[in-house]
C-alpha cells in the first residue's frame, strides 16, 4: 500500500516536471521544427528542475524531505504550465514526419536496430532497479552524501567525513540520486539518473546529426550505435557522473551550434543550463566548458560577426549572455560557491593532507600555477599517444572503465570514430568542413581530448573521455551523408551491417553484470528485496573480502556502525582516504554510519595491528555504537582490546554499551 | 573521381578496422561462455518457511553464507524474525519447524532463549528477533570460537607439556564456501598450507615422553608420498580410504598420517617431506606440500 502511494506521488511529480519542461522547451524554441532538439531541451530542463529544487530546499531552506520536494516541484511545474504557451501544430507536424519515417519507411535495418535498442533499454532498466550500486567510487563518495542529507533533512555545506573528495566535489549527480531515492525512501532507483542521461544521448545525437543534414532514419541508427558504446552501457547502470558530464557537454554544444546557425537567443540559456549541470558533476568540468565556449566564440566571430559588432544585436547578445550566466550559476554554481566560502578556494577540500570537516587544510599557494603547469606535461601526452591504439582496440587487458579489460570505446569507435578523427583534425584546415554545424562539437571534443591527454593518465581515464566517441561517431555519419555515400546501396548495406554488428557485440559482451560473483547471481536475483544490497552483491577484485559484509542485511537498521578510515596504506590496493561506507547501508538509508579517523582513535603498527585510544570508548558510548568495522576497503586492521570482541575478521562488538 | 575513390577506401577501411577490433577481442567471447557457465551453475535462493503447527508464519529467502562452521560443512545463516513472530515461535518451539524445500527441520533453543537453531544437512540457521543485535553476534561468535582449534590434545596435561610451531606453515585459512568468489579458496576447509617439498615442525617438550602425532591433511596429489625425519620412531598412513575433493581450485586428496615421536626435553624437530608438491596455495608465495586441517596429539598408551 505504501509502495503504491509512494509510486503515485513519484509518478505525479515526475510527470508534472516532464510536462512542464516539455512546455517550457516548446515555449523557448517556438517555431523551431526539430523534435529531437525539443526533447533534448526537455531532458536538460527536467534534470535542472530536480537539481535546483533539491539544492534550494536542502541548502537555502534547509527543509528537505519528500513532501517539500513534491510540493515545490508541483508548484513550479504548475507555474510553467500556466504561464508558458506552446504551438501544438508544429510539434504534431514534426512528430508525424518522424513517425512516418520510422514506421512506414520499410527500412528493415531500422526496425531491427530500434528493436535491439528497446531490448537493451529494458535490460538496463532491470539492471538498474534489480541490482544495487556496485562501483568503488559510489561506495566511497557518490552515494554516502545523499544518505547524510536524507538523515539530516538538509544539505550541510561540509559533511563530517574523512573522505576528502566529498568536501570538494560537485555532487550534482548525488542530488539526482537523492531525487530518485526520496519518493520511495528506497535506493532501488538511485542509478536511474545515469540511465536517463544515457537515454538523453539518443535525442542529443539525433539532433546533432539532423542539424548537419543527416536524414531521420540514419540519425536514429547512428544515435543507437552511439548509445551502445560500451562505456555508455557500463556507466548507465552506475550512480557515477561521467555520462551526465559528457552528454550535458554535448547538449550544451548542440544548443550553441544551433545558435550560430539560427541566431535564436533562447538557445543560449538552454546551453548555459546544460553547462550548469555539467559543472555540477565534476570539479574538472570548467575545463570542458571553457574549451567549448572558446571554440564557440571563435566560430561566432567568423560566422555571425554582426552579432558582435552591430550595436543593437550586441546589446541583445549581452543580455542573453548575462541571463545565461545566471542560469549557469543557479544550476551548477553552488558547489564552487560553497568551496569558496568554506575553504576559500574553488576546489574545496581536494588535495589536502587532512580535511576532516574542513579543518587542517594544506597550503594552497600557487594552485592555479600548478594546474596550468600540468598542461605542459609532455611525458604524459607521449604516454597517452602511445596508449591510444591499445586502448581503442582493447587488446591490452590493463584498462578499465568500471569494467575490467575494456577502455570503453568499443568496436563502433574503431570502425567509424577513428576515420572521423582524421577528418575532424583535417577540418581545422578546411573551410568547407568548418562551415558544418557539427564542427563546433568535433573541434571542441578533439581539442579537449588532446588537452586532457596532458593531465589525465590512468587505467580508467577513458571513462571521462567518452565525449570523443559520442561526437566522432556522429561526425562520421555527417561526413558519410555529406559525401552522399549513404545513398549508394553497397555503402548503405555495409554501414547497416556494421552498425548491427557493433550493437550486438557491445550488447552481448556487456550482458553479464560486473563486479559480482556470477556463481551467486541467480541466487542474488531471487533474494528478498531487503537482502539485495550492495554488500551482498559486490565482489571487487580477486582479493579477500570481509565475510561480514554478507550478514549486514540481518543487522537491525537501528544499530549504528562505526568504521575506520585513514590515508596511510596498510594493505596493497588501498587508495587514499577511500572507505567503502555505502556497504554498511540498508536499502532505506536508516542506519547511522560513523567514520573514525584512525589517528584520532587508534594506535597502529605497520602490520595493521592496532590498539585503541580512550577517545574511541568515549565516542562509541556517546553515539551508542556497538558495531565497529576495522575494514577500510576490503582488508581489515587487527584490533586488540578487551572491550572489543572480534565477531568475524574485521567486525568487532563493543562491550561498553551492554 | 579521387573523392569517390577516397570515399570507397574509407568505407572499406572502416570495415577492416571493425574486423581487426573483433579479432583482437575474440577472447572476450570465450569469457562470455565462462560467465554463462558460472551463472548457470548457480541456483535460486531457497525459501525458508517458518511453520508453527501447520501455519506458515514467516518466509525468508536464504542466501549462501560466507561464514561456515569449524567443519566447513555447515553454512551459518542468520534469519531475523519480526519480534512478535520470534516470541510466538519461542513459545511454540516444540511444534515449530523450518521448512526448506521439502525438508522440515525442528527448532532448538539456546540456553538463554535469545536465539533458535535449525540444523539442516548443510546449514545452521539461527533465528533471532530482528531488533536484537546481541543474540546474533553471540551465535556467530560461538561458531567462530570453534574455528581456532587446530591442535587437538587427548588431555590437558599433554597439551601443557608440548608446544608445536612451524616456520613453514602458512596463515590460517578457510573454511570457504564452494561458491566463493576467489577460485583459489573455493571449498577449502579450515587449515594451513604446509610448504613443499619439506615442512619443519618444532616441538617443544617439557619432559621426555613418547607421543603419537596425527596429521589430518589434504595432499596436493593422489600419489603423493610423505616421509618423516627427526624425532620420529614409527610412522604410518592410516588405511582408511582417501577421498578426493575439489578445493582451492585444485584436486586434493584427504589423508591421515600418524607418527610416534620420541621427545626429549627442549626443542625437537620433525621434518615432513612431500614427494610431490605444487605451486603456491590461495595465499603465500611458497610451493605447497599439503593443506593441514588438524594436528592431533595422543599419549603413547592413549591411542
Amino acid at each position: 500500500m505504501t509502495f503504491l502511494l509512494n509510486g503515485l506521488v513519484f509518478l505525479l511529480v515526475n510527470t508534472a516536471v516532464a510536462l512542464s519542461c516539455w512546455r517550457l522547451s516548446n515555449h523557448l524554441l517556438k517555431d523551431h521544427l526539430s523534435l529531437s532538439l525539443r526533447v533534448v531541451a526537455t531532458c536538460i530542463l527536467s534534470f535542472a528542475h530536480a537539481t535546483v529544487v533539491v539544492l534550494l530546499l536542502g541548502v537555502v531552506f534547509r527543509y528537505l524531505n519528500v513532501w517539500s520536494v513534491s510540493l515545490l516541484s508541483l508548484l513550479a511545474s504548475l507555474a510553467i504550465l500556466v504561464f508558458c504557451s506552446m504551438r501544438q501544430q508544429q510539434v504534431l507536424q514534426s512528430s508525424r514526419q518522424t513517425l512516418s519515417v520510422l514506421f512506414f519507411g520499410r527500412d528493415y535495418f531500422l526496425y531491427l536496430i530500434s528493436a535491439l535498442f528497446l531490448l537493451q533499454v529494458i535490460l538496463l532498466l532491470l539492471k538498474v532497479t534489480w541490482l544495487p550500486a556496485h562501483i568503488w567510487d559510489v561506495f566511497v563518495y557518490h552515494l554516502p552524501p545523499a544518505v547524510e542529507w536524507y538523515q539530516q533533512g538538509f544539505i550541510p555545506a561540509v559533511l563530517e567525513t574523512p573522505v576528502n573528495r566529498i568536501n570538494g566535489a560537485p555532487l550534482g549527480m548525488t542530488v539526482l540520486a537523492y531525487w530518485f531515492f526520496i519518493f520511495f525512501r528506497d535506493d532501488f532507483l538511485v542509478e536511474l539518473p545515469m540511465l536517463l542521461w544515457a537515454l538523453t544521448l539518443v535525442p542529443v545525437s539525433i539532433a546533432v546529426m539532423r542539424q548537419s543534414g543527416v536524414s531521420r532514419a540514419w540519425s536514429l541508427k547512428f544515435a543507437v550505435v552511439i548509445f551502445f558504446i560500451p562505456i555508455v552501457l557500463m556507466q548507465a547502470v552506475t550512480s557515477k557522473d561521467h555520462l551526465g558530464l559528457n552528454v550535458g557537454l554535448i547538449a550544451g554544444l548542440l544548443f550553441l551550434a544551433e545558435f550560430i546557425k539560427t541566431r535564436r537567443y533562447p538557445l543560449l540559456p538552454l546551453a548555459a543550463i546544460s553547462f550548469g549541470l555539467v559543472m555540477g558533476y565534476k570539479i574538472a568540468a570548467p575545463i570542458h566548458i571553457v574549451t567549448g565556449i572558446a571554440v564557440f566564440t571563435a566560430l561566432l566571430w567568423s560566422r555571425q560577426r554582426t552579432l558582435l559588432t552591430t550595436g543593437q544585436h550586441r546589446q541583445v547578445l549581452y543580455k542573453a549572455t548575462a541571463l545565461s550566466a545566471i542560469c549557469l550559476l543557479v544550476v551548477g554554481g553552488y558547489w564552487y560557491l560553497r568551496n569558496l566560502m568554506v575553504y576559500g578556494r574553488l576546489h574545496g577540500a581536494y588535495d589536502t593532507e587532512l580535511s576532516e570537516a574542513g579543518m587542517n587544510l594544506g597550503g594552497d599557494s600557487g594552485a592555479v600555477a600548478t594546474a596550468l603547469s600540468k598542461f605542459k606535461n609532455l611525458e604524459m601526452l607521449q604516454s597517452n599517444v602511445v596508449e591510444f591504439f591499445p586502448r581503442i582496440f582493447d587488446y591490452q587487458n590493463v584498462y578499465g572503465a568500471d569494467l575490467v579489460f575494456i577502455s570503453g570505446y568499443g568496436p563502433q569507435f574503431a570502425a567509424f570514430g577513428l576515420l572521423a578523427l582524421i577528418v575532424a583534425l583535417y577540418a581545422f584546415f578546411n573551410p568547407r568542413l568548418r562551415q558544418q554545424p557539427i564542427f563546433l562539437l568535433s573541434s571542441t571534443v578533439t581539442l579537449l581530448f588532446i588537452a586532457l591527454m596532458f593531465v589525465n593518465l590512468n587505467a580508467n581515464s577513458y571513462r571521462i573521455l567518452s565525449f570523443l566517441p559520442m561526437v566522432l561517431i556522429a561526425y562520421a555519419a555527417v561526413q558519410l551523408n555529406d559525401y552522399q555515400l549513404l545513398d549508394k546501396s553497397w555503402v548503405k548495406g555495409l554501414t547497416n551491417s556494421m552498425i548491427v554488428l557493433c550493437i550486438v557485440w557491445s550488447s552481448v559482451t556487456l550482458l553479464a553484470p560486473q563486479y559480482t560473483n556470477l556463481l551467486r547471481l541467480k541466487e542474488f536475483i531471487s533474494l528478498d528485496h531487503s537482502s539485495r544490497t550492495s554488500a551482498n552483491f559486490t565482489s571487487w577484485f580477486v582479493r579477500p573480502r570481509p565475510s561480514f559484509y554478507r550478514i549486514l542485511d540481518a543487522v537491525p537498521v537501528t544499530e549504528p556502525i562505526a568504521h575506520v578510515t585513514y590515508r596511510k596504506s596498510y594493505f596493497a590496493g588501498e587508495v587514499g582516504d577511500d572507505a567503502w561506507t555505502y556497504l554498511y547501508m540498508d536499502r532505506n538509508w536508516q542506519r547511522k554510519i560513523h567514520g573514525l579517523y584512525l589517528s584520532r582513535y587508534f594506535d597502529c603498527q605497520d602490520n595493521g595491528a592496532c590498539t585503541i585510544k580512550p577517545t574511541l570508548t568515549t565516542f562509541l558510548k556517546q553515539n551508542n555504537v556497538s558495531l565497529l568495522s576495522s575494514c577500510k576497503i576490503n582488508q581489515c586492521l587487527n584490533i586488540k582490546d578487551p572491550s572489543l570482541i572480534e565477531i568475524l575478521p574485521g567486525l568487532y562488538f563493543f562491550l561498553g554499551n551492554r | 573521381m579521387v573523392r569517390k575513390l577516397i570515399s570507397s577506401l574509407a568505407m572499406v577501411s572502416a570495415g577492416l578496422l571493425l574486423i581487426t577490433y573483433m579479432i583482437l577481442n575474440g577472447e572476450k567471447l570465450t569469457a562470455l561462455s565462462t560467465q554463462w557457465t558460472d551463472y548457470n551453475s548457480g541456483t535460486a535462493a531457497p525459501i525458508a518457511s517458518l511453520k508453527l503447527s501447520e501455519d506458515i508464519v514467516y518466509q525468508y529467502r536464504l542466501k549462501t553464507s560466507d561464514i561456515l562452521d569449524a567443519t566447513g560443512k555447515y553454512q551459518i545463516n542468520i534469519l531475523p524474525l519480526p519480534e512478535d513472530v520470534f516470541a510466538k515461535t519461542l513459545k511454540a518451539m516444540k511444534t515449530s519447524q523450518l521448512v526448506i524445500g521439502k525438508q522440515a527441520t525442528p527448532l532448538s533453543g539456546s540456553t538463554d532463549e535469545s536465539a533458535l537453531l535449525a540444523m539442516t544437512n548443510d546449514r545452521k540457521i539461527y533465528l533471532v528477533a530482528d531488533n536484537m543485535l546481541k543474540p546474533m553476534m553471540t551465535a556467530i561468535w560461538n561458531e567462530q570460537q570453534r574455528l581456532n582449534r587446530f591442535i587437538y590434545c587427548a588431555n590437558q596435561e599433554l597439551c601443557q607439556s608440548l608446544r608445536i610451531s612451524s616456520p613453514d606453515f602458512g596463515p590460517f585459512e578457510g573454511p570457504f564456501s564452494k561458491s566463493d568468489f576467489i577460485v583459489g579458496r573455493r571449498g577449502l576447509p579450515r587449515g594451513r598450507w604446509a610448504r613443499g617439498p619439506v615442512t619443519r615442525l618444532d616441538i617443544q617438550s617439557s619432559k621426555k615422553q613418547e607421543v603419537w602425532l596425527q596429521l589430518n591433511l589434504l595432499a596436493v596429489h593422489r600419489d603423493q608420498k610423505i616421509s618423516f625425519r627427526g624425532a620420529v620412531s614409527q610412522a604410518q598412513q592410516t588405511d582408511q580410504p582417501s577421498e578426493t575433493v575439489m578445493a582451492a581450485g585444485k584436486s586434493l586428496t584427504s589423508a591421515v598420517h600418524i607418527v610416534l615421536l620420541n621427545l626429549e626435553p627442549g626443542t625437537n624437530t620433525l621434518e615432513i617431506s612431500f614427494s610431490i608438491w605444487d605451486k603456491p596455495g590461495s595465499s603465500g608465495k611458497n610451493p605447497v606440500g599439503a593443506y593441514i586441517t588438524a594436528i592431533g596429539i595422543y599419549g603413547y598408551k592413549q591411542r
